[in-house]
C-alpha cells in the first residue's frame, strides 16, 4: 500500500516538476532586461499576483504544520492561522504605497531614499539576507524530512533535488517562472484543500459544528477550548502575537511582489485578493485539522512521525484513498519547493539589486 | 505659476494626509481587533472557551471572525484608495 501510493505522488510530483520546468522554459526566453528579471517588467495581473501571493505565502507549514498542531491540540493551532493572516492588512495599509511611490525592486529603494544610500542599502541588506537565511535553512531542512517521510528518499537527496529544481526556476526565469511556479502550486494547494475539506465535511452533514461536537464527544470540550500546550505562558502569546503580525509584514519576497503589477491600484487588489485566499485556508485548515482528529485520530497521526505533520496526507488517504493521498504529498512537495524559490529570488534581489548594483557600483549599471 | 503650483502641493499634502488618516485608522482597528482576541486567548481562557452550543465554543466563533475581519477591512481600504482616492489625487492634479 505504502509504495503503490508513493508510487502515485512520484506521478505527480514528476507532472508538477515537467510544467513548472516548462514554465521556466517560457519565461526565461522572455526575460530579457533587469525590470523582467526582477519584477516581470509589471505586467502580472492583480488576479495573478495575488495567487502567486497566496503561494509565496502559504508554506509546507501552513498545511501539513497546522493541520497537525490542531489534530493534536484543538483550537490552539488557530492561533497561528490567525496571526499569520493579520499582518496582511497592515502590509495594505502601512507599506505599500511608500514601496510603489519610491520603490524599484526591494524596500531598501525606500529606506535609502532620503537617506544616505550605502549604510542604508547595506543595513537593509543584511536585515533582508538575515530573514531570508533563516527561513530558506528552516524551510530545507523541514523539505529535507518531509519528502524523507512522505516518499522514501533519502534526506541530502531530497534537498538535492529541491534546491537545483529552486536554483533553476530563479536564476533562468527570474521573477516571471517564480510567479507562474506559485500560481500553478497556490491553485494546487487551495484546491487539494477544498477537495479534503469537502470529503471531510460530507461525513458530518456538511456542517463543521457537527464536526466540532464529535471531536468534543471524543476528546473532551477542551479541544474547542484555548489551552496552554501549544503557547503557555500569558505574555508569551502576546509575544507571539507581535511577533506574527508585524513579522508577516516585513517578509522580503511578499514585499518584492508590490512590483511585479502594473500600478498601485494592481498592487492593492492583488494583496486584497491574496488575504482572501490566504484567510480561506486557514480556514479550510482548521477543518481538516478536526477531520483528522475525529477520523484517523492524533494517536495515529503521531504513530507515523514527522511531528504530527502527517495528519493532512492521512486525513486524505482516509477519506479519499492511495490516489488522493498521493496528491496531497505531491502538493506539500510542490509547495515546500514554490516557497524556497520565492526566498531564493528575493535573496538574489538583495544582493543584486541593493549590495552589487547600489552599495557597490553606486547605482550604476542595474543590468542582468 | 507659483500660484498653482502652491496649490497643488497644498492640495497633494491634503490627500496624503487623508490616506495617512485612513490607513492609520484602519491599521488601529486591525490591532484593536487581533490584540483584543490574543488578549482574551491570554489573560481571558475561561471566557474565550465559554460553550455556546454543543461543539461550539466562543472561540471557535471568534477565530474565524478575526479572519473575516481582516479581509473586510481590506476591502474596505481597497475600494476607499481604488475609487474615492485615486479619482481625488487625479482631479487634484487636473485643476493644477
Amino acid at each position: 500500500m505504502q509504495s503503490q501510493s508513493s508510487n502515485i505522488s512520484i506521478a505527480f510530483f514528476f507532472a508538477f516538476m515537467a510544467l513548472t520546468l516548462a514554465i521556466t522554459y517560457w519565461a526565461a526566453k522572455r526575460t530579457k532586461t533587469t525590470e523582467t528579471f526582477f519584477a516581470a517588467g509589471g505586467e502580472i495581473t492583480a488576479w495573478q499576483n495575488g495567487w502567486a501571493l497566496a503561494g509565496d505565502f502559504l508554506s509546507a507549514a501552513a498545511l501539513l504544520g497546522i493541520a497537525g498542531i490542531v489534530t493534536s491540540n484543538g483550537f490552539d493551532g488557530m492561533v497561528y492561522s490567525i496571526g499569520w493572516l493579520v499582518g496582511w492588512p497592515i502590509i495594505l495599509f502601512l507599506i505599500v504605497e511608500p514601496l510603489r511611490n519610491v520603490g524599484k525592486f526591494t524596500f531598501a529603494d525606500v529606506v535609502a531614499y532620503r537617506l544616505s544610500q550605502k549604510p542604508v542599502r547595506s543595513a537593509a541588506a543584511i536585515g533582508t539576507l538575515a530573514v531570508i537565511s533563516f527561513y530558506l535553512i528552516a524551510q530545507m531542512v523541514a523539505t529535507g524530512a518531509l519528502i524523507k517521510l512522505l516518499f522514501g528518499i533519502p534526506y541530502s537527496w531530497s534537498v538535492i533535488i529541491v534546491g537545483t529544481a529552486m536554483l533553476i526556476y530563479v536564476l533562468f526565469g527570474g521573477m516571471l517562472a517564480t510567479t507562474w511556479v506559485q500560481v500553478v502550486k497556490a491553485a494546487l494547494l487551495m484546491a487539494g484543500g477544498a477537495f479534503l475539506c469537502i470529503l471531510v465535511l460530507a461525513q458530518f452533514q456538511m456542517n463543521p459544528v457537527r464536526l466540532f461536537a464529535a471531536a468534543a464527544e471524543r476528546y473532551g470540550a477542551k479541544v474547542l477550548q484555548p489551552g496552554s500546550r501549544v503557547v503557555s505562558g500569558q505574555w508569551d502569546a502576546i509575544s507571539l502575537g507581535l511577533g506574527l503580525m508585524f513579522g508577516t509584514a516585513a517578509m522580503p519576497h511578499i514585499l518584492m511582489r508590490v512590483y511585479t503589477v502594473k500600478d498601485v491600484k494592481a498592487a492593492r487588489l492583488s494583496i486584497l485578493y491574496a488575504t482572501g485566499l490566504i484567510g480561506a485556508f486557514h480556514l479550510m485548515v482548521f477543518v481538516i485539522g478536526f477531520g483528522a482528529m475525529v477520523i484517523v485520530g492524533p494517536q495515529a497521526v503521531l504513530k507515523a512521525g514527522g511531528g504530527g505533520n502527517m495528519a493532512a496526507p492521512l486525513l486524505a488517504q482516509a477519506v479519499g484513498g492511495n490516489a488522493f493521498f498521493g496528491f496531497i504529498c505531491a502538493v506539500a512537495f510542490a509547495t515546500m519547493l514554490a516557497v524556497v524559490a520565492g526566498l531564493t529570488l528575493s535573496g538574489v534581489a538583495t544582493l543584486c539589486h541593493d549590495l552589487w548594483t547600489n552599495r557597490h557600483k553606486g547605482g550604476e549599471g542595474d543590468r542582468v | 505659476m507659483t500660484v498653482s503650483s502652491k496649490a497643488l502641493e497644498r492640495g497633494m499634502v491634503a490627500l496624503a494626509r487623508s490616506r495617512l488618516t485612513v490607513a492609520a485608522s484602519l491599521s488601529f482597528a486591525m490591532i484593536a481587533i487581533y490584540f483584543g482576541f490574543m488578549g482574551l486567548f491570554a489573560f481571558g481562557k475561561p471566557v474565550l472557551g465559554a460553550m455556546l452550543a454543543p461543539g461550539l465554543s466562543l472561540c471557535i466563533v471568534l477565530g474565524p471572525l478575526v479572519i473575516i475581519s481582516s479581509f473586510l477591512l481590506c476591502l474596505l481600504y481597497v475600494y476607499w484608495a481604488n475609487t474615492i482616492f485615486d479619482r481625488n489625487v487625479k482631479s487634484t492634479l487636473e485643476q493644477a
